[in-house]
């Protein structure tokens, strides 16, 4: 919480300290990839936790742009991202197998998952960067569309009645998601320019289905929110004159 | 507004191995299994039937079914103790009855009952009154399954036993059902029989039919109303 806080902060003070100064900006297009780190219960491994994710340290790759009005230093950012978080690990079935063998008092539980923590994400929002002509600093906070691909699906079998098997679906659920961070834009040339970025993006809590839970008893698991910090290096390609 | 993009071979280099990257990544999906077993599982030895005249609260009684095991945890040789299995009821009356569950190769002897009372949305208790003229509750041998002692198999024909049984505990599944650790026995005219009483561990699939599930403990009563 501290670390968005502090994000925002710099958010709105940075572009009011860098106003006075800026060579003007040009509108650029851009690719850039790096890390996507879960953060929070989305990657916490507390199965007695019903909205820890087990997320992990994954990829990210992400199309931005911006349209800075009037070469200002106040422009309209876009980017369309996708990540990934991985997916369930023998370590982590070991953790909710053994609470479900606990919960329901069965001899075993047998867990079965598949699939990995992937989604996309639309988000559009004011953008502002500031600096001279070689190197740039760049704040920004955008809204828009969370749309997960998937989630990893569990199976639990439990011992006592092989044909009673419950599962936790898979989620494609959309749901609103929002970014804020910082990027650094250095010039290679006119056109081109190299560009560091830090972002933390979240989004409202995802809708998990459950199939075939008939008994109030164990790790149910309905809401997921999702929050990752990322950190990439791209290219952004200038735009216009 | 906007010129021509020209792409530079690095960056046409650096898109395309961050797309291979994601198309990698996005088609690593392989599966996992685990199997957790039960780190400790207690044994049940005894079943206690505590009867109150609701009427008469001084009216108290327990009547005890035992099987005690040996050290490797099997039933011992000589068969479950019945001797103490016995209840005498007034007719017409109600009494307040309240199941206690122990396992007695712990020490001190350790409260089952409690355990089941945590996990109630999984276990049921269920009663059977014998000989009857209803449904069956609980359905009858089959094979070479015999009743628990000291009911015989089959029960011998005659008039029914004039017991009354209702579950009066709940548990907390999203439509409560009941459990059956308290209980109220109604007693019709004299008549004698017997009382089967068994455990049932539903998990996932309790519904408040006997047929889910596996048994955990069964017991049998005799019941003389008099």
């Amino acid at each position: 919480m501290k670390f968005n806080v502090a994000i925002l902060a710099a958010a709105l003070a940075l572009p009011v300290a860098g106003w006075a100064q800026s060579s003007p900006n040009k509108s650029y297009i851009g690719i850039n990839a790096g890390a996507s780190f879960a953060t929070g219960n989305f990657r916490h491994t507390d199965a007695e936790n019903t909205e820890s994710g087990f997320a992990k340290t994954g990829f990210h790759v992400a199309l931005d742009g911006a349209h800075f009005f009037k070469g200002g230093i106040v422009g309209l950012a876009g980017q369309v991202a996708f990540s990934d978080n991985g997916r369930l690990l023998a370590d982590d079935l070991t953790k909710l197998g053994e609470g479900y063998t606990e919960a329901f008092d069965v001899d075993a539980t047998t867990l079965r998952a598949t699939g990995r923590y992937r989604r996309l994400t639309a988000l559009v929002g004011p953008t502002f960067m500031f600096g001279g002509d070689k190197l740039k600093f760049e704040v920004r906070g955008l809204a828009g569309i969370n749309q997960m691909l998937g989630t990893p699906q569990l199976t639990v079998q439990l011992e006592d009645d092989p044909t009673n098997t419950f599962t936790q679906k898979s989620s494609h659920s959309t749901t609103f998601g929002y970014s804020a961070g910082i990027g650094l834009h250095y010039a290679l040339s006119e056109k081109l320019g190299l560009v560091a970025r830090s972002d933390f993006m979240g989004s409202s809590p995802i809708t998990i289905k459950n199939e075939n839970r008939n008994n109030t008893v164990g790790r149910l698991s309905e809401k997921q929110p999702v929050t990752a910090f990322t950190a990439t290096l791209g290219l952004a390609f200038t735009l216009g004159q | 507004m906007f010129s021509t993009l020209r792409i530079a071979p690095q960056a046409r280099f650096f898109a395309g191995a961050a797309l291979l990257a994601t198309l990698g990544l996005a088609s690593c999906n392989k599966d996992e299994e685990v199997v957790s077993p039960s780190v400790e599982n207690e044994a049940v030895t005894t079943m206690t039937l505590t009867v109150t005249n609701a009427a008469t609260p001084t009216d108290t009684q327990t009547a005890t079914w035992e099987q005690l095991l040996d050290a490797q945890g099997n039933p011992v040789a000589s068969g479950p103790n019945v001797s103490q299995a016995n209840l005498t009821l007034k007719p017409n009356t109600t009494y307040n009855v309240t199941v206690g569950l122990f396992d007695k190769t712990q020490t001190p002897t350790f409260d089952v009952g409690a355990e089941i009372r945590e996990r109630a949305n999984i276990h049921s208790f269920f009663f059977q009154p014998l000989p009857t003229t209803q449904p069956l509750v609980i359905p009858a041998p089959t094979g070479s399954d015999t009743y628990p002692l000291p009911i015989p198999t089959p029960v011998p024909a005659g008039n029914p036993l004039n017991l009354t049984v209702d579950r009066t505990d709940r548990d907390s599944n999203t439509t409560p059902l009941p459990l059956g650790i308290t209980n109220t026995f109604v007693t019709g005219a004299a008549s004698t029989g017997y009382l089967q009483v068994v455990l049932r561990h539903q998990p996932n699939s309790k519904d408040g039919t006997y047929t889910p599930g596996s048994t955990d403990f069964d017991a049998g009563f005799t019941v003389k109303i008099q």
